[in-house]
């Protein structure tokens, strides 16, 4: 690492240097210090970990108050501001096993999950990979009322009550992500290498984030940096059976004094996967290259990030075949191919964002810079020229204020983007002209807590988007606007009791594909018209969120209901072109999206090491015109059996999960939808931690354990008939090793 | 370090540059089934392709497909 030259450039400067915080954590009850409290600062990103004698210290002193959250998995979580300046702190902590209340930042404050009216999902990422699942789309649909709607493995995509694509926003450390999201064939280009967790909020929330977040949003958060004064290097491996893939990924941390840096890299190979009967989903091959680096420098009141990420993915698309009767086992072979095939989907991503912070007496200013570049090109029938090629360039910005008082808190903001939509001229077609997208939203959102049970939130934004060609052939220029609100009201009636409600509102203007559209879409095996007439589609979501939280387990219920207008679909119009179905977009005038999320968590006070975990989710959609929407979720119970043993020797930690999905099955279905059957799946994974020379975590398990011949209501493969993965094995190994850095 | 960033710029260099002279085995679909054409690459290829068709000395025109499908 002496040689690494990035690292000599950028930490050759001298080190920050200031008087730091010193402080202790004591148990409550009999005062003895706590080892292993990881003491973090929410804010600055910033985390350290408590030695034998219970003492930590920040090596710089904060110079404005301060949120900070100290968290140990024997004792409850402890939120406490500190004042700025102040350089001796003690605490205490109360023993207690629920630990519920993650930190989360997509709601545009940082806030307790439980100090935020707007009912925000929080996963850990590591804790969702004990699933073994393959992809992100696929990791989150532990959380109730996320679905994933895949094409393969290669290609997978975030179904939020029954929203997807455009009506799912998907932010990247704040960043927005532009992918080419209108197409259900076009995957999201990110990998969950460095990942840390996930936050997922459910239903319109265009105040937050402006158009196109009418269904949901999903915001990933990188993985943490290293405790300061240490640095990691952890190398991971994974096998998977299905696909005879591997993935082989490496990330190392480094912080030290002011500085912090993350670098990772992996990269996948994946043949094509095995199916219940034996033979493999032709085509359904796939490998992926991901590159990351952060890097982060703080003062006492600010916080610099810089950050770039990598994605890129070639995958076969399953579903093409020359047989004149084209039958399920027309895509079924029986040799398991990997080799580049046609046809094929190139898909680059590039990410580069910087963010700035500064705190001073209690406000906080935030400036999110972005650059982003997707690449998505399709082979379709010709080797040597694509079928389709389009470069994505979007510039965004988002400036926030944040003003606190002492039970108020107002957070202003403005954020745009300018988007250019480019095709290749060497492409055989172009789906969507040449074309410029800007979005102007100016937004404020206002808290208040009238004591310390309940609080109500209000917000107001207004947005607008402009449209334009630059095709001097088909010229189109739109302009669309839209004001939103919400308003959410917090009530912890009792100690375990919270009620939250939460009215808001979504819009979403028609994409280019929707309006101008006139091609074959061969991922979807359609020819698509658009209709320059169309209307933004508008929502208005009721959600009511009652928590249940005891010593033992928590209890969570949610139902909502969602009234839509002007929603875009696609309706075959009869006729083909070349054999492929024509396909229009109309717009229904009014729909009901609703349903309700259950989730649940209890270990037993006689067995703590024994969890379980349950959740289910209903949607429903009903219209005065129509029948349904088509890719309607069906309803889905998931229940997990989880048990741990801790030794305190080299082996530090065996985990068992034994998870059971049942997906009920579908028949509202839309016009020349075909409905599905319920099925169940069984997953055994088992964790072991042990310690030589490093840490180690060996990670195994089967997958569909029964080998359940199951076809997915939302998979893109359902129309060729092609079922889900058979019956599995998977392994990984990963090794982290850390230390100190010598000053 | 010096022989592994080589090697990354080689192996980048290699990974950019194999792609303007792809090469495919061709074929078309005979009234006795597939008929085998050989290697094309570069423009060779991209003509085929272009013209989409090959016509054999009756007259016939099949179609012609290059690369695994």
């Amino acid at each position: 690492m002496k040689n690494f030259v990035l690292w000599a450039l950028l930490f050759s400067v001298p080190t920050f240097a200031q008087q730091g915080v010193v402080g202790f954590v004591y148990d409550a009850q009999n005062q003895k210090p706590i080892q292993g409290v990881i003491i973090s600062i929410p804010a600055f990103q910033i985390q350290i970990r408590s030695d034998e004698q219970g003492r930590f210290a920040f090596p710089f002193t904060w110079a404005d108050q301060q949120a900070l959250r100290l968290k140990h998995s024997d004792y409850r979580v402890l939120d406490t501001v500190v004042l700025g300046g102040v350089s001796n702190l003690r605490f205490t902590l109360q023993l207690g096993h629920m630990t519920t209340e993650e930190v989360t930042v997509s709601g545009q404050q940082l806030a307790a999950r439980n100090k935020n009216t707007v009912p925000i999902e929080v996963k850990n990422i590591k804790d969702l990979q004990l699933s073994g699942a393959m992809n992100v789309p696929e990791l989150i649909t532990k959380i109730p009322g996320v679905y994933n709607s895949s094409l393969g493995n290669g290609i997978a995509k975030p179904v939020i009550r029954g929203m997807q694509g455009m009506r799912v926003l998907m932010l990247v450390n704040g960043l927005r992500l532009e992918n080419q999201q209108w197409g259900g064939d076009h995957g999201i280009g990110i990998g969950e290498l460095a990942l840390g967790s996930v936050e997922v909020i459910k239903g319109p929330a265009s105040v937050l984030y402006g158009a196109d977040a009418l269904g949901g949003v999903i915001y990933l958060v990188d993985e943490s940096y290293a405790r300061i004064g240490q640095q990691t290097l952890e190398l991971q491996q994974k096998w998977n059976q299905s696909t005879s893939g591997t993935t082989s990924s490496i990330l190392y941390k480094n912080s030290q004094g002011n500085k912090r840096l993350l670098l990772a890299g992996s990269y996948a190979n994946h043949a094509d996967f095995l199916l219940p009967n034996g033979l493999y989903a032709k085509n359904s091959r796939f490998n992926e290259a991901v590159g990351k680096i952060s890097y982060s420098w703080f003062k006492s009141n600010q916080v610099h990030q810089l950050r770039y990420a990598f994605n890129n993915t070639v995958t076969g698309i399953p579903g093409h075949t020359h047989d004149t009767l084209a039958t399920p086992l027309s895509f079924q072979v029986p040799i398991q191919g990997r080799r580049y095939s046609l046809p094929a989907q190139f898909f680059t991503n590039q990410l580069l964002s910087y963010e700035y912070k500064r705190f001073w007496k209690g406000n906080e200013v935030q400036l999110l810079l972005g650059q982003t570049h997707n690449r998505l090109v399709e082979y379709d029938e010709k080797v040597s020229k694509p079928f389709m090629e389009m470069d994505l360039f979007n510039s965004s910005y988002q400036a926030k204020l944040s003003k606190k008082w002492q039970r108020q808190q107002l957070v202003l903001g403005a954020a745009g983007m300018l988007q250019f939509n480019l095709n290749s001229p060497i492409a055989a077609d172009q789906l969507l002209p040449d074309a410029r997208t800007f979005d102007q939203g100016l937004f404020a959102l206002y808290k208040i807590e009238f004591s310390n049970r309940q609080l109500v939130q209000i917000g107001v934004r207004q947005d607008v988007r402009w449209i334009q060609t630059l095709s001097d052939s088909i010229a189109l220029k739109k302009l669309y606007a839209s004001p939103n609100l919400s308003a959410g009201w917090s009530w912890q009636m009792h100690s375990q009791l919270r009620q939250r409600l939460n009215f808001s509102s979504g819009f979403r203007a028609p994409h280019l594909s929707e309006l101008l559209a006139n091609g074959f879409h061969h991922g979807a095996l359609r020819y698509e018209i658009g209709d320059t007439s169309l209307a933004p589609e508008r929502s208005l979501q009721l959600d009511w969120f009652t928590e249940f939280t005891a010593e033992h387990g928590d209890f969570s219920i949610n139902p909502y209901h969602a009234w839509l207008k002007d929603y875009i679909y696609l309706q075959p119009n009869g006729s083909s072109m070349d054999g492929i179905p024509v396909f229009e977009y109309a717009q229904l005038q009014d729909g009901r999206l609703y349903g309700v999320d259950l989730s649940a968590h209890y270990h037993p006070h006689w067995l703590h090491n024994l969890h379980w975990e349950g959740n289910f989710s209903y949607i429903q959609f009903s219209s005065s015109k129509d029948s349904a929407i088509s890719l309607l979720p069906p309803s889905r119970l998931q229940n997990e059996l989880k048990y741990h043993w801790d030794f305190s020797s080299k082996v530090k930690k065996v985990e068992l999960s034994l998870s059971h999905l049942w997906m009920a099955a579908q028949n509202r279905v839309a016009f020349l939808e075909t409905p599905s059957q319920n099925y169940q799946v069984i997953n055994l994974n088992a964790r072991l931690y042990f310690e030589y020379k490093g840490n180690w975590l060996l990670q195994t398990g089967v997958r569909n354990l029964t080998n359940a011949n199951y076809i997915d209501h939302l998979s893109r493969l359902k129309n060729i008939g092609m079922p889900g993965p058979g019956r599995h094995f998977y392994l990984s190994l990963k090794y982290q090793v850390q230390n100190q850095i010598k000053k | 370090m010096k022989k592994m960033i080589l090697s990354a710029v080689v192996l980048g260099f290699l990974t950019l540059s194999c792609g303007k002279n792809k090469c495919a085995e061709c074929h078309y679909d005979g009234p006795n089934g597939e008929v085998e054409m050989g290697v094309y690459c570069g423009d060779s290829l991209h003509d085929l392709e272009e013209l989409g068709t090959y016509t054999d000395s009756l007259g016939t025109s099949y179609v012609v497909h290059c690369g695994e499908h």
